[in-house]
């Protein structure tokens, strides 16, 4: 119990997000859900970046967000820093929120249009009462600035008048004002230019060292997550079905649809999409009616009769490697490269 | 004028005239696209590529835009000589767009038939029925699955890879000699964007087809492109076939962007970032737009832009380095 | 920056710390107001307007005549040297009338706006913030509020707490807060939405607060056009439940009273009625466009560059 709360800042078990579809006007038939995140169990270390890579459907926006309880999770347990705060209420998880923090993917959308800088990045604070003059208040804030490479003459400016890097800086000074452990990063350089996504990734590597933070780094770009994870998990349909670090994972994909995902990445000087690639048939599932069995059977080129009707386990095929494929615990790990 | 080559661009210049100023979005733009090559257009937000492709389709926004001055040939006239009326009959019948949003650019309450039915009664004269026929016939053609069903749905009912098919059944419903694709997959998956690339490069060769792939991911460009132009700021800085440009870069501003993208090698390390930001295009300018931020800029960068120089048979960029003055 | 910032700023503060910092000149109101400035019509109707404001405080000073000087040998007589508008039945002056109606109209403007604009925000934000069985809830009273007749309402308040202006206020108020509340409801619905409202859960924030601090703050666009073009309703509704005698009383003159009485004395002094209208137009005008004016000024689409 002592090893684990000082290994693992965040426990996920079991954790399950299902959305209630809304029913027809007569409210016939059985209730519908959709299964945004379908049984998660991860183990987040101190000091780590996981990745979570994912397309569409995959619930990993929904998973960060329940995670950080913003979202109240359908059933499962969170365990933080060794505390079960799965039930806990909002006035209870003030200190879980002082320590644990979010930043978003839209820079438009994420900060308060009709607030000042100085107010945005100072409202964590201001909520959570954690300073005592003024004067503390806005050294706190000029500091963070500086830290994210903004200009401290602009501290009383508007959203608007910053371009959209920028405003992804302000994002991350707001999430580091209350000194958090841990941080969940969701898409926060999808939504900018490549040449400001390097900029971006640094200051959060950067960041992270400095503060020793724990993050959750969530995207649908492999090559990010690649750069800047320890581990990675990879989502399908709101079930992990593949986790290991990132060396292996990039390297050596067990699972069919990490393949699939990897290969279809377009590389900079690489195979030639000319040539006909394997490319993965037919449209995600919805996650209302997922399909039953392993839910990527309908797509999956090695896909078997068996797959249809029974559930993967999620087993560690050594390495640190985790996979959750039928074929895979059929088969020794050797055979099945 | 080649007789291979289907669009030729000549010094186009589009300005927007604002309250603050007059904001020249593109100067000096100069390329051409041969019958049956796929042209990649890079760059990031507000270099312009979008508006180049909306100039050619003659569909900037006027006032406050307004195609200041240039040539546009395409199949020998000059697009910008042409009436409204005669543009009208090119759009979707000759030159066709597919855009980035899918679900934006359907009109969510019209079904998938009806849309695409469209074109082909406006610039086909097709009857209702052989709409509906040939409408089937594209469907199948950019691999709908259960084409009959589709038909009859409306946007919303799709998923965004089925959308984007629908999108580029409109736009190749006419058959027409040049697709143009503004960011077409950047708003899918990567599983879906792969699909569809591959869609888009076998319908090329199906249909005899040209396409101006317009995009700020260096990647795909990578895959599908023949030849590449990069733009900066409203201007052209290199043109280059589709592998050389990535093996030996010219322009500073290219080498930048493809040091900043993170790869398999260079992880854990700082990643390469580019100084300074986007120069603001209602200011005046003096010297080459990219200086300020370029690693090799000289004093002579500054004084004046530099022009689109020829640097071998096939490949063009706009800088310093590789003209007559740089050793001096 | 806001009003009260600047004013209260403690510049020690910033000079301890070593900060020249530049304050914005592109507020959202700042570009709003720069906006607003272009279009002439608009312009036009806030100096008419601001004129109004200004006639109805300075009433004292202005009108030649008090409003209740009568003289009975001088009725309904046309406009003269001695009385430039003519003057009504009971011989008051038509134009000292019309200026202290002004005092009415614009009263009935401020404060019964205010009284529906204070329930219609505190109604749309917890509908639309709360959602479920809240938002069922006022969904309902919206709708039974504005179902309810206007006229209706406007005499049962009568009946029950008697005839006068204060009255007038109140049923315009109580009855006029639907379409307000409907809109944010609406406009809080996708405010919601927003990033940076999970943001503010993200630091504990309490609804309140998040309601105060991010919500409304987002919404005052909206409810300022929205007032804008009410009130020239309100100053019609006045004007009809004074004609129908439901509102101010004699002597107390207002624009609607005063077409009221002239309806009887039409053929003898036609211009009886003329005035009176023309200065309801002219207001509900103003008000209208300016309204219009400011929707264009704050248009929100312009809020996201």
């Amino acid at each position: 119990m002592g090893n684990n709360k000082d290994r693992y800042l965040l426990e996920a078990q079991d954790i399950k997000k299902w959305f209630p579809v809304k029913k027809d006007y007569f409210g016939k038939g059985e209730q519908k859900y959709v299964k945004a995140v379908d049984g998660v169990n991860i183990k987040i270390e101190k000091g780590e970046t996981l990745g979570i890579v994912g397309e569409s459907g995959c619930g990993k926006s929904t998973l960060g967000r329940t995670l950080l309880k913003l979202i109240e999770p359908t059933a499962g347990k969170i365990i933080f820093n060794g505390e079960d705060i799965t039930d806990l209420s909002e006035k209870d998880l003030k200190n879980f929120r002082h320590n644990a923090q979010i930043i978003f993917q839209d820079p438009y959308a994420s900060l308060n249009p009709r607030m000042v800088v100085s107010d945005i990045i100072a409202e964590p604070m201001d909520i959570q009462k954690s300073y005592t003059t003024k004067k503390e208040r806005l050294s706190r804030v000029i500091e963070l600035m500086e830290v994210c490479g903004l200009n401290k003459t602009y501290i009383n400016r508007y959203p608007h008048e910053f371009s959209g890097g920028q405003r992804q800086r302000i994002g991350i000074a707001r999430a580091l004002s209350l000194n958090p452990k841990f941080i969940v990063c969701d898409e926060p350089v999808s939504a900018l230019d490549v040449s400001i996504q390097s900029q971006i990734i640094n200051l959060l590597m950067g960041v992270q060292a400095e503060y020793d933070l724990t993050l959750l780094f969530i995207s649908h770009d492999l090559s990010v997550v690649n750069h800047i994870s320890d581990r990675v998990v990879v989502m399908y349909l709101g079930k992990i079905v593949e986790l290991a670090e990132t060396n292996e994972i990039f390297e050596k994909p067990i699972h069919p649809y990490t393949k699939a995902l990897l290969q279809s990445i377009p590389i900079i000087g690489g195979k030639n999409l000319k040539k006909s690639k394997p490319t993965l048939e037919g449209d995600i599932p919805s996650p209302v009616d997922p399909p039953s069995g392993c839910s990527f059977h309908t797509r999956c080129p090695i896909a078997e009769k068996e797959c249809s009707y029974v559930e993967p386990k999620f087993i560690d095929v050594g390495n640190k490697h985790f996979v959750s494929c039928i074929k895979v615990s059929n088969y020794n790990l050797g055979l099945n490269k | 004028m080649d007789d291979n080559t289907l669009l030729k661009v000549e010094n186009l210049r589009t300005n927007f005239f604002l309250d603050e100023g007059v904001l020249k979005a593109l100067e000096d733009v100069s390329f051409y696209i041969n019958k049956g090559e796929t042209l990649g257009i890079v760059g990031e937000s507000g270099c312009g590529k979008s508006l180049t492709a909306l100039s050619i389709m003659r569909l900037v926004q006027s006032p406050p835009g307004k195609i200041v001055s240039g040539k546009i040939y395409f199949e020998g006239v000059d697009l910008l000589q042409k009436s409204k009326c005669e543009m009208r009959k090119i759009r979707g019948n000759k030159i066709a767009m597919v855009f980035q949003e899918p679900m934006t650019s359907l009109n969510p309450v019209l079904t998938v038939g009806f849309q695409i039915n469209e074109t082909l009664r406006i610039h086909r004269g097709l009857s209702k029925q052989q709409a509906k026929e040939k409408t089937i016939e594209i469907l199948k053609m950019v691999e709908m699955p259960l084409p009959e069903q589709r038909y009859n749905e409306y946007p919303h009912q799709l998923s965004g890879g089925m959308r984007q098919r629908v999108m580029i059944a409109m736009a190749l419903a006419c058959n027409p000699s040049l697709l143009i694709c503004d960011e077409p997959t950047t708003a899918l998956d990567v599983t879906v964007q792969a699909q569809i690339l591959n869609l888009i490069n076998d319908l090329k060769k199906k249909l005899d087809m040209s396409v101006m792939m317009i995009t700020h991911d260096l990647g795909v460009i990578s895959e599908i492109a023949d030849r590449v132009i990069i733009m900066y700021a409203g201007r052209i800085v290199e043109e280059s076939d589709g592998k050389d440009i990535f093996l030996k870069p010219l322009h500073p501003y290219t080498e930048a962007l493809l040091k900043s993208v993170p790869k398999i090698n260079t992880k854990n390390e700082k990643l390469y970032m580019i100084k300074g930001m986007v120069p603001d295009l209602l200011d005046k300018h003096k010297g080459c737009l990219f200086a300020p931020r370029c690693e090799y800029c000289k004093d002579l960068c500054l004084k004046e832009e530099p022009c689109l120089l020829s640097y071998s048979n096939n490949r063009k960029v706009r800088c310093y380095k590789y003209s007559k003055e740089w050793e001096v | 920056m806001k009003i009260t910032d600047i004013l209260f700023r403690n510049n020690k503060i910033y000079e301890e710390l070593g900060i020249d910092d530049k304050l914005s000149s592109t507020g959202l109101y700042s570009d709003a107001w720069k906006r607003l400035k272009k279009n002439k019509a608009a312009m036009l109707s806030l100096v008419i307007i601001i004129a109004l404001v200004f006639v109805a405080i300075f009433a004292d000073f202005i009108s030649p005549y008090s409003p209740e000087e009568q003289d009975l040998r001088n009725k309904l007589q046309g406009p003269s040297s001695e009385h430039l508008l003519g003057t009504d039945h009971l011989g008051r002056d038509i134009l000292s009338r019309i200026i202290y109606g002004s005092r009415v109209s614009l009263s009935v403007g401020i404060v019964a706006e205010s009284i529906a604009v204070v329930i219609g925000i505190i109604m749309g934000t917890m509908a639309g913030f709360y959602g479920g069985k809240v938002d069922y809830l006022i969904s309902i009273l919206i709708e039974v509020f504005a179902s309810f007749p206007f006229i209706l309402f406007a005499i049962a308040v009568m009946f029950v707490l008697g005839p006068g202006i204060t009255n007038v206020f109140i049923a315009i108020g109580v009855i006029g807060w639907t379409t307000l509340a409907r809109t944010v409801r609406g406009q809080v619905i996708q405010l919601k939405e927003k990033e940076y409202i999970e943001a503010a859960k993200a630091s504990s924030s309490s609804s309140i607060r998040t309601i105060i601090k991010h919500i409304i703050p987002n919404c005052l666009s909206t409810i300022i056009v929205i007032v804008t073009l009410h009130i020239p309703g309100d100053i019609m509704t006045e004007a009809t439940l004074s004609f129908l005698g439901l509102g101010v009383q004699p002597p107390m003159p207002s624009w609607g009273e005063m077409i009221n009485n002239s309806r009887k004395f039409m053929r003898q002094a036609p211009t009886y009625s003329l005035f009176p209208g023309i200065a309801i137009m002219l207001t509900v005008l103003s008000f209208n466009t300016l309204g219009d004016g400011l929707r264009d000024a704050l248009d929100p689409r312009l809020k996201n560059l």
